[in-house]
């Protein structure tokens, strides 16, 4: 028995030698996977010359213009009030203006992107946006539906006030809602 | 090896998320406001019926001229002259007067008015006796035309009388009405 017990220290002492003799290490391993979809922006922009001015949110998806004081008979046709020229008709004033709206891609192979428009309003004016009357659904697409990508695509808009409505502070009152979507 | 793993899903659940968020569409939006104030027009029209003067220019638009051409009291025969600007001459012992009609025209917009005052006026003093509808003018005082005045298509016909007194020197003549519209 002594013997044997001697044995068996010596064994497990050369079990843990080996041990020892070797480096530790271990090996790991991270897998990524991931989805990118493409994605494109929207910016309504000023135009480089002339057209509407905006007060607020130029270069960013949200932006604003207000009409200065405008009247039928006392602003001369053909003036230009806050950027939109003042026309008219027998029974209408009419206010023309342009914008630009540029639309930015990103990890998407389309080659261009179809622009539609909405209006917010109820201030009884007609609002087109080109050659498009706008209305509280989406348009069909502006332009032929194929604006190019990372220029501004100027955009004009049409705002026709009736002679029979009344003068007011908030005569026009909408938002145009614009929805571009890669082609 | 079970550490590796888990790090693997937590990574594709949140590159999902963001492509969740992203989409082939973009919106945007141009808010616009804007006042419309109320106006009128007022315009000058030749009276096509009997007694209207020629307008030589203006005719249509709010600032008019008419011409009298060359009058005289005992050389020019009463009567309307083609030749002056279809004025009519007559003549009276203390001098002579011509008379002739103007249409005005009152447009509005975006107005809630249903009718209008119109005044006129003229506006430098001479020695001529001038009168618009019977009423006599006096130089810088307005005198009223009328205040029911109807919008659109109506026309207001006014007429103007000027008599020139046996008094008053030869030469060029000239004044200005200046007529003033008033919504009610």
């Amino acid at each position: 028995m002594k013997k044997n017990l001697v044995f068996t220290a010596a064994i497990a002492l050369f079990f843990g030698g080996a041990a020892y003799a070797t480096n530790p290490s271990n090996n790991g391993t991270l897998a990524l996977t991931g989805e990118v979809d493409g994605s494109i922006a929207l910016q309504v922009l000023a135009l480089e010359s002339g057209g509407i001015t905006l007060t607020g949110g130029g270069g960013t998806s949200a932006a604003t213009a207000a009409i200065a004081p405008v009247s039928y008979y006392g602003t001369a046709n053909n003036a230009i009030v806050s950027g939109f020229t003042k026309t008219s008709d027998s029974t209408h004033i009419i206010l023309t203006g342009g914008f630009a709206v540029q639309v930015d891609k990103a990890n998407i192979t389309s080659s261009n992107y179809a622009l539609t428009a909405s209006v917010t309003s109820s201030d009884g004016n007609a609002w087109n946006l080109d050659t498009v009357n706008l209305t509280s659904s989406a348009s069909t697409a502006l332009l032929s539906g194929t604006s190019s990508y990372a220029t501004p695509v100027t955009q004009t808009l049409i705002v026709t006030v009736p002679t029979s409505a009344a003068a007011s502070t908030t005569a026009i009152s909408g938002t145009v809602n614009l929805t571009a979507t890669a082609n | 090896m079970t550490k590796p793993l888990v790090l693997t899903a937590a990574t594709m659940l949140l590159f999902g998320a963001a492509a969740r968020a992203a989409g082939p569409s973009a919106d945007g939006s141009l808010a616009l406001t804007g006042e419309v104030d109320a106006s009128v027009a007022m315009i000058f029209h030749q009276h096509t019926l009997g007694g209207g003067i020629s307008l030589d220019t203006g005719d249509g638009s709010g600032t008019a001229t008419s011409s009298l051409s060359t009058v005289s009291k005992y050389g020019t025969p009463d009567g309307q002259s083609a030749d002056g600007g279809n004025w009519t001459k007559t003549t009276q012992s203390d001098g002579f007067t011509l008379t002739g009609v103007v249409d005005v025209q009152v447009f509005k917009a975006n107005n809630a008015s249903s009718n209008y005052t119109l005044d006129a006026t003229l506006q430098t003093a001479d020695n001529l006796i001038w009168k618009i509808n019977t009423a006599s003018m006096v130089n810088g005082s307005e005198t009223q035309l009328t205040t029911l005045g109807i919008y659109g298509g109506s026309r207001f016909a006014t007429t103007i009388a000027i008599k020139i007194p046996n008094t008053e020197g030869a030469g060029s003549k000239s004044n200005t009405i200046v007529f003033t519209v008033t919504c009610n």
